[in-house]
C-alpha cells in the first residue's frame, strides 16, 4: 500500500499574543512507499508525531489529504478507517501502550482478536514474544514490565497481523543499546518483505536503516 | 492461583463477620422473650437457646476455615456448616415450636433473622466449597 | 466471547476496588427503590384492605373507647380491648334515620391466663345482621356457625378441629380466614352465643371487664350501613345528637386517618429513595467521569489497533451494564432478605396495614427496579463514552507525552 500526504497540515487553536493558530504541522507532501523505511528525525515538538498521527488515520488533518492507494483517507467513514487501521495497519505509539486489564499476550493478541480472526494468531503472538526476549512474561500484566519490555510488547502487536504500513513513533526511546538494534532491524526487515515503514525517532543510528531520511523542525518537514 | 486465594480469602472474612453478627444477634435483637409474669418460659425460650449454639458453632467452624487448610480436614467446615444452616433454618417452628402469634419476638424478628442469616451462611460455605473443589482456570476469549 | 465484552469483563475485575464500589452504588440504587416500592404497595393493599373489612359506613362504639382510640388498636394492630354499652343504646341507634342495618358486634379479649389458649381479640357477631365480617368469612367457611365453632385470623398459626378454650369454653377451629395485614388477622370470630358461654365463663373466673354493664345486655360496637340517599356524615351526626354514652363516625374518617398515616410514610420513602438516587447518580457521573479521563489514553489505544468509536463506548458501556446488573439483583436479593422475612416486624413498627402484594406485582416491581437501576448507570456512562469516543485518538496520544 502506498500513503501519500498532499498539502497535509494541522493546525491547533491556542490563544496567543500574534494569532490564534498554532501549525504543528505546516503544509507537507509526504510519500510512503512499499518496501521503503522512512525516518523522519527532530527534536521534541516539531510535529513529527502529528504528522505520524495525520498518517495512520488517527488524527484528521485541518488541510490537505491523505491518500491510501489513490482513496481519500479520512473521507472513509469510522468503521472503514478503523478497520484499515486493523487490517494494513501496524502503529507503535510513543509511551507505553499496554491494556492494562490484558496480559501481555492478550495484548499482542488483541488487533486479531478485536475482529475475531486468526486461529493460528496464539502461535504467531507467542513467536513474536520469543523474538523479542520477553516470552516468559507473556501471562504477566502490563503494569509488572518495565518501560523497554512493554515496548517491544508494542512492536510485537504491531506486528501480529502483519501489516502493510508500519507506523513507529519513538520506538527506541526506553530501550538499551542492543535492543535498540533488535527494534530497528525488525523495522527494517519488515521493509525490506515488503512493508512501507515511517519511523519518526531522535535515535542518530536509526539513519543507518533508513531509505528516505527526513527531518522535522517547527512543522516543517524537509529532507533527502 | 492468586486469585483463588484471595477470593478464599474474602469469602472467610465475610463468613466469619456474618457468624459472628448471627452470634451477637442471638445474645441481643435476635433474642426471644424473656420470662412470663409467673416465671415461666414460653417454647420460643428453647429455640432461643439452640439458636445461639448453633450460631456459636457456626462462628467456631469460620474460625477453623482458617486453621485447617490442607487434604481432606479443610472441606469438613463448609460440609458441617451446610448441616448446621440447615438445622438453624428449621429448629424454630419445625423442631421446636414458637409463640401461637405472629407478631411475637420470636416469629416476627428471631425466626426470620435465623432464616436469613442462615441463608447466607449456606450460600457461603457452597461457595467455599466450591472454592476448595475448582481447578484454577482463566477466562478465555474467542480467537 | 466478544473482545470488546472480555475486555469489560476483564477491566471489572481487574479493578476490583473500583468495580466493587460501583457496584455497591447500584446495590442501593436497586435495594431503595424496590424496598420502597414493595413497602408503599404492601401499605396501600393494607389500606383498600382495611376499608374492604370495615365494610360499614358509620361505627358506633361507646363514647370512652373513642377517647383511647381503643377500636382502633384492634383493628389495626390487633390489640385486645373490651368496651361495651348496654343494648337499649343500641336500640336506639337501630331507630335513628337512615339507619338501614345496625349489625352489633361483640368484643372479648382473652386472658393470658391458663383459662385461654391464647391472647386475643375475640370477636361475637350476630349471623342474621352481620354485613362485615360474614361475606369475608364465606370465601374460607360456607356454612352456618354453630355454638362453640370458631373462625381464626391468618396470622394465627393454628390448624382446622384444633380445640382451643377460652374462660373454660371449648372452641373447636372451623376454618381460618385470609389475610388483611390488619389487626383483625389475629382475632377470633364466633357467634354470639358462643361469646355469651365465655362471658359467663370470664365472670366465674372473677374478670372484672364489664363494670356496673350486664354483658347478656350489652355491645361493643355497631356497624351502621346507611339507607340510599342518606349521608353517612349526617346519620353519624343524629347519632351523636340522639343517643348519649356513643360516638358515631363515618367509616371514610377511620379511614382517612390510616391514608394520611401511608401518605406521610409513602412520603418519607419516596424522600429517601430520592436523596439516596441523587447522591448515587451524582457520585456515578463524577465517577465515570474521571474514569474516562483516567482511562482515556488506554481508549486511544484501542483505537490505534483498530477499535471503532463504538467498539470503545460498547466497552465503556458494557463495563456500566455488568456492575449495575450485578449491583442492582444484589440489591434486590439484600432487600428481599430484610423485607419478607420480617414483614410483620414492619408491620408492628409501622402500626399501619400491611398487606404484601402478589408474587406477580413483586416480580414487577424487582424488573423494573433493575431496569431503572441499569438505565441510569447506562445513561450517566453514555454521556462519558460520547466523549471519549468523539476524541481524536491522535490528540489523546499527544496528551500525555
Amino acid at each position: 500500500m502506498e500513503l501519500r500526504a498532499e498539502g497535509a497540515a494541522r493546525f491547533f487553536l491556542r490563544k496567543m499574543k500574534s494569532s490564534n493558530i498554532i501549525y504543528a504541522v505546516q503544509k507537507t507532501d509526504l510519500t510512503l512507499e512499499p518496501g521503503q523505511l522512512a525516518v523522519i528525525s527532530g527534536r521534541s515538538g516539531s510535529g513529527k508525531s502529528t504528522l505520524l498521527n495525520m498518517m495512520c488515520g488517527l488524527l484528521k488533518p485541518s488541510e490537505g489529504t491523505v491518500w491510501a492507494d489513490g482513496l481519500d483517507l479520512y473521507s472513509l467513514g469510522d468503521g472503514a478507517l478503523s478497520r484499515l487501521r486493523n487490517e494494513k495497519f501496524g502503529i507503535i505509539p510513543q509511551g507505553g501502550s499496554g491494556l492494562g486489564s490484558l496480559t501481555i499476550l492478550e495484548n499482542v493478541m488483541a488487533p486479531a482478536l478485536m475482529y475475531g480472526k486468526g486461529k493460528e494468531i496464539r502461535k504467531r503472538a507467542g513467536n513474536l514474544l520469543e523474538r523479542f526476549g520477553i516470552a516468559h512474561l507473556s501471562e504477566a500484566f502490563p503494569k509488572e514490565l518495565s518501560g523497554g519490555e512493554l515496548r517491544r510488547m508494542a512492536i510485537a502487536r504491531a506486528l501480529i497481523l502483519q501489516p502493510e504500513v508500519l507506523f513507529a513513533d519513538e520506538p527506541t526511546g526506553d530501550l538499551d543499546d542492543e535492543n535498540t538494534a533488535l527494534v530497528l532491524s525488525v523495522l527494517r526487515d519488515a521493509a525490506d518483505k515488503g512493508a512501507a515503514v515511517m519511523l519518526v525517532t531522535h535515535e542518530g543510528s536509526a539513519a543507518a536503516y533508513g531509505d528516505v531520511l527526513y527531518a522535522m523542525h517547527d512543522g516543517v518537514l524537509s529532507g533527502n | 492461583m492468586k486469585r483463588k486465594t484471595q477470593g478464599i480469602t474474602i469469602i472467610r472474612i465475610i463468613t466469619l463477620a456474618v457468624s459472628a453478627f448471627f452470634l451477637a444477634g442471638m445474645l441481643s435483637f435476635l433474642k426471644p422473650c424473656g420470662p412470663k409474669e409467673d416465671g415461666t418460659w414460653m417454647h420460643c425460650h428453647e429455640a432461643g437457646r439452640g439458636l445461639l449454639i448453633l450460631a456459636a458453632v457456626l462462628t467456631l467452624l469460620a474460625l477453623l476455615r482458617f486453621v485447617l487448610k490442607k487434604g481432606l480436614p479443610r472441606l469438613a467446615p463448609d460440609i458441617l456448616s451446610v448441616a448446621v444452616c440447615i438445622a438453624a433454618m428449621l429448629l424454630p417452628g419445625t423442631f421446636v415450636s414458637l409463640c401461637m402469634m405472629p407478631d411475637m419476638r420470636c416469629r416476627a424478628v428471631m425466626q426470620p433473622g435465623a432464616l436469613v442469616f442462615s441463608a447466607v451462611l449456606l450460600v457461603l460455605a457452597g461457595l467455599d466449597l466450591a472454592f476448595l473443589l475448582r481447578p484454577s482456570q482463566r477466562d478465555t476469549v474467542k480467537e | 466471547m466478544k473482545f470488546r465484552h472480555f475486555l469489560s469483563v476483564r477491566n471489572l475485575l481487574r479493578r476490583p476496588v473500583r468495580t466493587a464500589a460501583l457496584v455497591l452504588l447500584s446495590v442501593f440504587m436497586s435495594f431503595s427503590v424496590f424496598a420502597g416500592s414493595v413497602i408503599t404497595a404492601s401499605l396501600r393493599n393494607g389500606l383498600e384492605s382495611y376499608s374492604a373489612r370495615l365494610g360499614a359506613d358509620v361505627v358506633v362504639v361507646p363514647y370512652a373507647a373513642t377517647t383511647k382510640g381503643t377500636l382502633e388498636s384492634v383493628l389495626l394492630q390487633g390489640i385486645p380491648g373490651n368496651f361495651y354499652m348496654e343494648a337499649p343504646l343500641y336500640e336506639k341507634i337501630r331507630r335513628i334515620e337512615g339507619v338501614e342495618v345496625a349489625a352489633p358486634q361483640f368484643y372479648l379479649a382473652s386472658a393470658t391466663a391458663s383459662c385461654c389458649s391464647v391472647a386475643v381479640q375475640l370477636i361475637g357477631f350476630d349471623p342474621d345482621l352481620d354485613f362485615s365480617i360474614q361475606p369475608w368469612i364465606r370465601r374460607s367457611y360456607e356454612k352456618e356457625l354453630a355454638e362453640g365453632d370458631i373462625i381464626i385470623g391468618n396470622r394465627i398459626s393454628m390448624p382446622t378441629d384444633r380445640i382451643l378454650s377460652f374462660y373454660g369454653v371449648d372452641c373447636r377451629v372451623v376454618a381460618q380466614l385470609d389475610e388483611t395485614g390488619t389487626g383483625l388477622d389475629t382475632a377470633i370470630y364466633a357467634n354470639m352465643d358462643t361469646i355469651a358461654a365465655m362471658i359467663r365463663g370470664a365472670q366465674e373466673r372473677n374478670f372484672h371487664y364489664f363494670d356496673d354493664i350486664d354483658p347478656a345486655n350489652a355491645v361493643s360496637c355497631v356497624m351502621i350501613k346507611v339507607k340510599d340517599g342518606y349521608d353517612p356524615e349526617l346519620v353519624a351526626g343524629n347519632i351523636n345528637i340522639h343517643v348519649r354514652k356513643v360516638s358515631a363516625s363515618k367509616a371514610g374518617s377511620m379511614i382517612s386517618g390510616i391514608a394520611g398515616g401511608l401518605k406521610n410514610v409513602s412520603a418519607v420513602i419516596g424522600l429517601l429513595t430520592a436523596v439516596i438516587w441523587i447522591l448515587a447518580v451524582v457520585i456515578l457521573a463524577v465517577a465515570f467521569a474521571m474514569i474516562s479521563h483516567e482511562r482515556r489514553r488506554e481508549f486511544a489505544i484501542l483505537r490505534t489497533i483498530g477499535a471503532t468509536a463504538g467498539m470503545v463506548s460498547g466497552v465503556i458501556l458494557g463495563e456500566a451494564a455488568i456492575q449495575s446488573l450485578i449491583g442492582a439483583v444484589c440489591g434486590i436479593a439484600l432487600a428481599c432478605l430484610a423485607i419478607f422475612p420480617f414483614h410483620t416486624a414492619i408491620s408492628s413498627a409501622l402500626g399501619l396495614p400491611y398487606l404484601m402484594p402478589r408474587i406477580s406485582a413483586v416480580l414487577l416491581y424487582a424488573g423494573l427496579a433493575i431496569l431503572f437501576t441499569v438505565a441510569a448507570a447506562a445513561g450517566i456512562s453514555a454521556f462519558s463514552a460520547h466523549r471519549v469516543s468523539r476524541q481524536d485518538a491522535g490528540i489523546l496520544l499527544r496528551e500525555d507525552n
